[in-house]
């Protein structure tokens, strides 16, 4: 009973503190308090990971976003000076038509997880940890694995080029 | 434990939210941080299916990864196209982008 509250507590907090900083990025006209509240969420989402016994890939959640990724938006928020919204609104001209296209994806989605809740077995195994998901990555996956290395050598390259001051 | 359903409940309301954020916003950057939050929840039910189907090959944490990967770089070359793009017309909103070409 003690585990099995503690991590019904666990859960809700992370999933109040998720949706509190979504919604309260969304709604910020301060950048970098945008770029917090996302900090928070994406550190709420690396404590799920950890709960779903993906220790590693929680803490690739914790230094990649809520550390490198946090750190570049806040840094481009300050170098592009619009760190505070300065036109009359957050939103644009389009936004019933995305509340419209919100709503069209929801339904689907819905029924999916109504057919997943009746599909699902409720007791979750654990397949196990860090040393299989190496073992996954650098044996079955192993191709998909180098091409993810050459996607981030190339968008490391690519970011600085585009990036850098032209002479 | 906490069910399945409840993790990809969760995720699906992230990824909508994200995604209503990412329609309406006016600045690219706040639309590139609702990207993150959606490759995050998108991770959260990768992770939580993978788990409630019992996959002893880790499919479910190995999409995740690749998925974390790939959204990586994705906000760093879209950072620098925020930045590149500001350099040359001053802005960041949406709705004033109307050009490729600088």
């Amino acid at each position: 009973m003690g585990a099995e509250a503690t991590s019904w507590f666990l859960f809700t907090l992370a999933a109040v503190v998720i949706v509190g900083c979504s919604v309260a990025m969304l709604l910020s006209r301060n950048f970098v308090h945008s770029a917090v509240f996302l900090a928070g969420a994406l550190l709420s989402f690396a404590g799920l990971y950890a709960m779903l016994d993906a220790t590693f890939l929680a803490l690739l959640q914790l230094f990649i976003y809520a550390g490198a990724v946090t750190v570049v938006v806040v840094f481009v928020v300050m170098l592009t000076s619009t760190s505070v919204v300065t036109y009359d609104s957050l939103l644009q001209r389009q936004t019933w038509l995305a509340l419209l296209v919100g709503v069209a994806f929801a339904l689907p989605l819905i029924d999916s997880l109504n057919t997943l809740a009746k599909g699902l077995p409720s007791a979750a195994t654990s397949p196990g940890g860090t040393e299989q998901l190496a073992r996954a990555l650098l044996t079955t996956h192993v191709a998909p694995f180098e091409i993810s290395s050459a996607i981030l050598l190339a968008a490391l390259v690519g970011a600085i080029y585009l990036a850098r001051e032209a002479s | 434990m906490v069910p399945p359903i409840a993790f990809l409940i969760l995720g699906a309301v992230v990824f909508l939210l994200a995604m209503i954020g990412f329609l309406t916003r006016r600045s690219l950057v706040q639309a590139l941080m609702c990207l993150e939050l959606m490759t995050s929840a998108v991770g959260l039910t990768f992770l939580a299916l993978g788990r409630a189907l019992g996959d002893t090959s880790m499919t479910g944490m190995v999409f995740a990864t690749f998925c974390m990967v790939v959204s990586a770089a994705e906000i760093g070359m879209g950072l620098a196209l925020v930045l590149l793009y500001f350099r040359k017309h001053g802005t960041t909103s949406t709705d004033d982008l109307d050009l490729m070409k600088g």
